[in-house]
């Protein structure tokens, strides 16, 4: 039947309209990326602020934020080229990414004067790449693991900004909960690209969902600050060894 | 059927809170042990939200309704939320029917639903000929937090109709008394000619043949071929082993069969021959055959929702003891019903079946989409293998109909019943 014939010549050139594509939805993903460069802003720009009396993005590595962002941009397009069938270009294209993150984090990881402001700025700028390699639509069953990875370099990042920098607690707070958003928005468009797929319409429950993540972060925030407005953090390093006893045991019972 | 799980996706949150503090505490620095609070309160977080009740209504339309094959449906699907809690992250996948491919616009959709509130989405696939039941949707519901996850299947009966291309299914000699449309080789009453036979007194004078009493004086008697009714049972092959297909883009033999099933028992509803519909896999189906309206109505819906007919292939390590479904449905059939097999014939099992019907009695047609491939070398051993039991299976005169599902099935029957009847 010219039916079937005429579906198969249809693969070739709209692959989309008959298979489904599981890659990473593109609204979270441009969420997780945004929460992720938030992060690196929040840890970096305010403490040098505090001490050059500058603008409020004095300190943010912005050249390498902006090498970063454009690397992940080159993956993008990357996946979009090969998706076409131009092999050769598409991975010209990868290798023109991978080469613009590493030198991202090259350029923030030698740039600054003090070796705390490296470590602090290259973990933040590689999270961010990380995060916007595991949402961009390249290798689908490594895109949650990516994510992890890059939401766990934040992390990192935000606790050397935390022991080695005189950023202050509010936005370090800020920049842990990004972190978290950033994860949570990356996980949600890996799972949604491959249950529901990016040919759908997902912006509202993914804008939604990340919205009230971030708000209950907000609420942690505000609690965690108003706890410390108490004076709690000038108990003895035995009581804190206590609270961290009893943090364990609460989170080992909330996770089982 | 619903299914509640835990996504455990807030699970790394706690490695968080827990390397914070611990950072905070080795470096004796209260700001980053305030960081793990951030953790710690993640991690409470799937815990103030609870599995949402999903309770879905679920309205779908075809339009055009009686399409040409060949043309795209444009399907419209609407979802209301019935239930008493907000979804904040519905997912819904609309249940295609199986032999179709979309053509515009994708089946998934994701929706924020309040209760009483509905969302729709809609796309079109390419209409082939016979009806195609649309199988339930599958709705997927997390909560807030994404900590739960809600699975769960909507029904409603759609079909996408379109003449079907089966025009005649050629049955085998294997009847009933009654008059009817199946040509056997007997003499008696009928409209093709079979044999004359020296007259005996009480033969109808309608059938004496006049012109050769005219010429020689001799009183002979014509016969024709009799026509009877034909008890036939269709009998679908949807055991683990059927649900097997070319590569993961074309249907698998189950959906291939159903179909075929499904023009099969519409073109044999349009005779008065009684069709019962049986089907091995998940659960036994038995409907004995029978005849008018409300019976293949009923025949219809089987095929449409009993869970036998399922066309989503089952889990890897399923294993439903389908075998013995295999001999319960032989003690089943009457003597003297036939039976129309819808299988792949991938293994060894449903080919004893057929071979051990076929040797008691029953006339047994085979239908078998091909489901092999000779792109890999285990594809080839696969139709090496199939190819032996289409032989087999001639050579103990059952009628196969090796048919590659990419072909309308109807010219296929009547070639099969002009090469082996």
């Amino acid at each position: 039947m010219s039916g079937r014939t005429g579906r198969r010549t249809e693969t070739e050139t709209e692959p989309t309209a008959r298979r489904h594509v599981a890659h990473p939805t593109r609204p979270g993903g441009v969420l997780a990326v945004l929460a992720a460069v938030l992060v690196v802003a929040a840890v970096t720009g305010s403490g040098a602020a505090d001490s050059a009396g500058a603008g409020p993005l004095a300190g943010v590595p912005l050249v390498g934020l902006g090498l970063s962002l454009l690397g992940v941009a080159g993956l993008v397009a990357a996946a979009a080229v090969r998706r076409r069938g131009h092999a050769v270009v598409g991975g010209l294209l990868l290798l023109a990414g991978a080469g613009g993150v590493v030198a991202a984090v090259a350029a923030t990881a030698t740039g600054a004067e003090a070796l705390s402001e490296r470590l602090v700025t290259g973990a933040g700028v590689a999270g961010v790449a990380l995060v916007g390699a595991g949402v961009a639509p390249l290798r689908s069953n490594r895109a949650g693991g990516l994510v992890t990875v890059g939401a766990a370099v934040l992390t990192v990042s935000v606790v050397l900004a935390g022991l080695l920098t005189e950023t202050g607690a509010t936005p370090l707070l800020v920049a842990m909960v990004a972190a978290v958003v950033a994860w949570d928005a990356g996980e949600r468009a890996v799972s949604l690209g491959e249950q529901v797929g990016v040919a759908a319409r997902t912006w509202p429950v993914e804008v939604g969902r990340t919205a009230a993540t971030a708000g209950y972060g907000v609420v942690v925030v505000a609690a965690t600050l108003g706890v410390r407005g108490m004076g709690v953090t000038d108990v003895p390093l035995v009581g804190l060894l206590l609270l961290l006893c009893a943090a364990v045991a609460l989170l080992v019972a909330l996770s089982n | 059927m619903t299914t509640v799980r835990r996504t455990r996706r807030w699970r790394g949150v706690v490695a968080v809170a827990l390397f914070a503090a611990a950072v905070g505490l080795l470096a004796k620095d209260p700001v980053v042990l305030l960081l793990g609070a951030v953790g710690a309160g993640y991690a409470a977080y799937p815990w103030l939200t609870s599995p949402p009740t999903v309770d879905l209504d679920l309205t779908r339309t075809v339009d055009p309704h009686d399409a040409e094959a060949g043309t795209d449906v444009d399907v419209t699907v609407r979802v209301r939320n019935t239930g008493s809690s907000t979804l904040t992250d519905l997912r819904v996948v609309d249940g295609v029917p199986p032999m179709l491919t979309v053509s515009g616009g994708t089946p998934r959709h994701a929706a924020f639903l309040r209760p009483g509130a509905t969302t729709e989405f809609s796309y079109a696939v390419r209409a082939e000929h016979g009806r195609h039941q649309f199988d339930p949707a599958t709705a997927i519901a997390r909560d807030a937090a994404g900590a739960h996850e809600v699975e769960t299947t909507v029904q409603t009966d759609t079909a996408i109709e379109c003449a079907a291309t089966v025009p005649e299914v050629p049955l085998r000699q294997q009847t009933m008394r009654a008059g009817g449309s199946v040509v056997t080789d007997e003499g008696g009453a009928g409209t093709e000619f079979h044999q004359t036979r020296e007259y005996r007194s009480g033969d109808p004078l309608s059938r004496i043949d006049w012109r050769r009493r005219a010429k020689t004086g001799e009183l002979t008697t014509i016969e024709f071929r009799e026509e009877r009714l034909a008890s036939v049972v269709l009998c679908l092959d949807a055991r683990p082993s059927a649900y097997r297909a070319t590569d993961e883009d074309e249907p698998h033999a189950v959906a291939c069969g159903r179909e075929g099933m499904a023009q099969v028992l519409t073109a044999l509803a349009d005779t008065r021959n009684p069709v019962g519909v049986a089907a091995v896999g998940r659960q036994p189906c038995w409907l004995p055959p029978r005849t008018g309206s409300d019976h293949l109505a009923e025949a219809r819906r089987r095929m449409g929702s009993h869970p036998a007919f399922s066309t989503v292939p089952p889990a890897p390590d399923a294993d439903w003891g389908a075998d013995g479904q295999l001999e319960q449905l032989r003690r089943r059939l009457d003597p003297g019903t036939q039976v129309v097999l819808f299988s792949p014939l991938a293994d060894e099992a449903v080919t004893a079946f057929a071979l051990e019907l076929e040797r008691g009695g029953t006339a047994v047609t085979v239908v078998s989409p091909d489901p092999t491939t000779t792109a890999t070398r285990g594809g080839r051993l696969a139709t090496v293998e199939r190819d032996d039991r289409i032989r087999r299976l001639r050579s103990a005169e059952v009628r196969v109909v090796d048919w590659d599902p990419a072909e309308p099935l109807g010219p296929e029957l009547v070639r099969a019943r002009e090469g082996f009847a």
